[in-house]
């Protein structure tokens, strides 16, 4: 256990935590607003491709990053059209786009890769940046450039709740979006333009993981992802500070699971290690369903004005 | 509106995607529905309709009580791997064993269901996303268990080993693989749907049950038990469909036993809620498309 150790596995947990944490901090606004989002899913998926396939194509990296923010809130207004000003039921909306995101990548990149080994891309963001060769600093902090950033989006967000009108109508529009309609709030709108910010920021994350992480792009590579990003959102009952903490212990759980497996440590399928994100999943929706703190009109688009 | 959109949303689908693979669109929608609805390709049609049409049977009660399970798929997968593996340690004990498997796969899948039943009896957990968790769970429980522990010694893939000959669901026309499950099924289950639906009691406790537990105790019934109930049901039978695949067409259980049938039968228990004779020219038209796809 010296140095080296200890900052390359808090840079491995940042690591893990940047793209869930993007996500989940955005789904924070989104949930406060009356929404419940598992599109994000999808659009994580839908980015992570898009990157992949731009980068691989133009081997320019940040094109495929631009394109995979744009690709991402694409979905995420598609979602809102349906869900918000249709009024379907949003959970339903949002698992359907996410599964048949699955099935859509999936097919693309056969028609790209064929059956033999993923094509690598040549250059990855992570390259570009010379920060990352810093010692110890450099290998916690810049294991991806959007790390630092990132700590600080939950403190954004909690300002924005807090101290600003923005908030204070994103509140208004999850707790009680009837009134808030006849005191002049656009609700439909403030939640299509929270659910934008996310499918931005779901597809910044997934162009993390396809050109970030990995170089290359793998079938249903975000892998249930999303979804914990939302159940982190419950766990922490809708506080950016606690969904900080949050996040940091999924992602020390992940990593330090997959440390002990390679150290030969403890030896468990590699089925559980992927089922992992599943599982934590669905104990969240067990321990945290139906707390006290949700946005009142939370998974509603019902109101009247 | 609902029924066209369902009609036409997988020529859509296919149509987009063969267009993408730069393949000419009428030759593949002809050749599908050759492949699935010509006079010969009709067996193999209602072979691919009967889980499809076991399944959503199940789902309707469900859904007449507007609890959403969406985790048909996983409880499929799941009783297939039981009923082989009771199969495994039932052989010749010919029909006896038969129904066991069946009934033990039924079990396990309603026993998958039990989970987020439970979850959203007692913590209010949505079940649209805990049973959608679950089939991703059973992928990997299957996955494993098909890889580990069930695992044919002798077979190069993850599949178990093939159950004994009295096991066997024999195909009751010669020439053909229909079985008594493909075969039955449809005479059973489109009455019984209809009945359920438009015709019982039953059908408007459950509807009663959907209106929210407030308004259901009001009228004398327990909306959580009808949850509970339903969600039981389902599971079950699809359980007994993924076990009618493993007894009657493929002999032992393999990670690729189900073809979406889980998925699909979601749509068709959406429509026959609302419209119970549709159920059974639904999972015809499904299995068509998905017998035509594997054909073409």
């Amino acid at each position: 256990m010296d140095l080296a150790y200890i900052s390359s596995f808090v840079g491995s947990v940042l690591a893990v935590a940047t793209p869930i944490l993007l996500v989940a901090s955005l789904e924070l606004l989104v949930q406060r607003s009356g929404v419940i989002n598992l599109g994000v899913e999808g659009a994580m998926l839908i980015g992570a491709f898009t990157a992949y396939a731009l980068t691989l194509y133009t081997s320019n990296p940040l094109l495929g990053f631009l394109s995979a923010m744009a690709l991402g809130s694409l979905i995420a207004i598609l979602f809102a059209m349906v869900a918000i000003y249709m009024r379907l039921d949003q959970i339903v909306v949002g698992i359907s786009i996410s599964i048949a995101s699955i099935g859509i990548t999936s097919y693309l990149y056969r028609i790209i890769a064929g059956y033999g080994p993923p094509p690598k891309i040549s250059s990855s963001i992570g390259e570009t940046l010379i920060l990352k060769d810093i010692p110890i600093v450099g290998e916690i902090f810049f294991q991806t450039p959007l790390t630092p950033i990132l700590l600080a989006l939950p403190i954004a967000i909690w300002l924005i709740l807090s101290r600003s009108v923005i908030g204070a109508m994103i509140k208004a529009a999850g707790e009680d979006p009837g009134k808030a309609c006849r005191l002049g709030v656009e609700v439909a709108k403030i939640r299509l333009g929270v659910l934008a910010l996310e499918g931005i920021a779901a597809g910044a994350a997934g162009a993390l993981l396809s050109i970030g992480y990995y170089s290359s792009f793998l079938e249903n590579m975000t892998a249930g992802r999303g979804y914990v990003a939302v159940a982190l959102v419950i766990l922490s009952s809708w506080s950016p500070a606690k969904l900080l903490l949050a996040t940091l212990f999924f992602s020390l759980l992940e990593v330090s699971q997959l440390r002990l497996q390679a150290l030969g440590i403890i030896d468990i399928p590699y089925q559980l290690t992927l089922s992992m994100p599943y599982i934590f999943t669905l104990a969240i929706l067990a321990i945290s369903s139906g707390g006290k703190r949700a946005p009142r009109s939370l998974g509603s688009s019902e109101y009247e004005c | 509106m609902g029924l066209s959109i369902f009609f036409l949303a997988p020529l859509l689908a296919i149509s987009i995607f063969s267009l993408l693979s730069r393949i000419e669109v009428g030759e593949t929608l002809y050749w599908i529905f050759w492949g699935g609805f010509s006079p010969s390709q009709i067996p193999e049609t209602m072979l691919r309709a009967a889980p499809i049409l076991i399944t959503s049977f199940g789902l309707v009660a469900p859904y007449l009580a507007r609890t959403w399970n969406i985790g048909s798929e996983g409880q499929m997968l799941l009783g297939a791997v039981a009923s082989a593996w009771a199969g495994l340690h039932l052989g010749g004990l010919g029909i006896l064993g038969i129904s066991t498997s069946a009934v033990f796969g039924g079990v396990c899948g309603a026993l998958w269901a039990l989970i987020p039943a439970i979850l959203k009896a007692y913590r209010g957990a949505n079940e649209v996303f805990s049973t959608l968790m679950m089939n991703y769970l059973a992928t990997y429980l299957v996955s494993y268990l098909l890889q580990g522990p069930l695992r044919s010694p002798t077979s190069l893939f993850p599949e178990t080993a093939i159950l004994s000959r009295d096991l066997w669901v024999e195909p009751l026309i010669p020439g053909t693989r229909l079985n008594a499950f493909a075969l039955i099924s449809p005479a059973v289950i489109a009455p019984a749907t209809y009945i359920l639906v438009a015709r019982s009691t039953l059908g408007i406790i459950l509807r009663v049950a959907g209106e929210g537990s407030e308004k259901a105790r009001y009228f004398g019934v327990d909306a959580g038990r009808a949850m509970l109930a339903t969600m039981l049901f389902s599971g079950f039978l699809a359980g007994v469909a993924g076990s009618a695949e493993v007894l009657g067409i493929h002999h032992r259980a393999l990670p690729s036993i189900s073809q979406g049938y889980g998925y699909l039968a979601i749509p068709v228990a959406v429509i026959s809620t609302l419209e119970p004779r549709l159920i059974l020219p639904l999972s015809i038209y499904l299995g068509g498309i998905v017998n035509g796809i594997e054909v073409a």
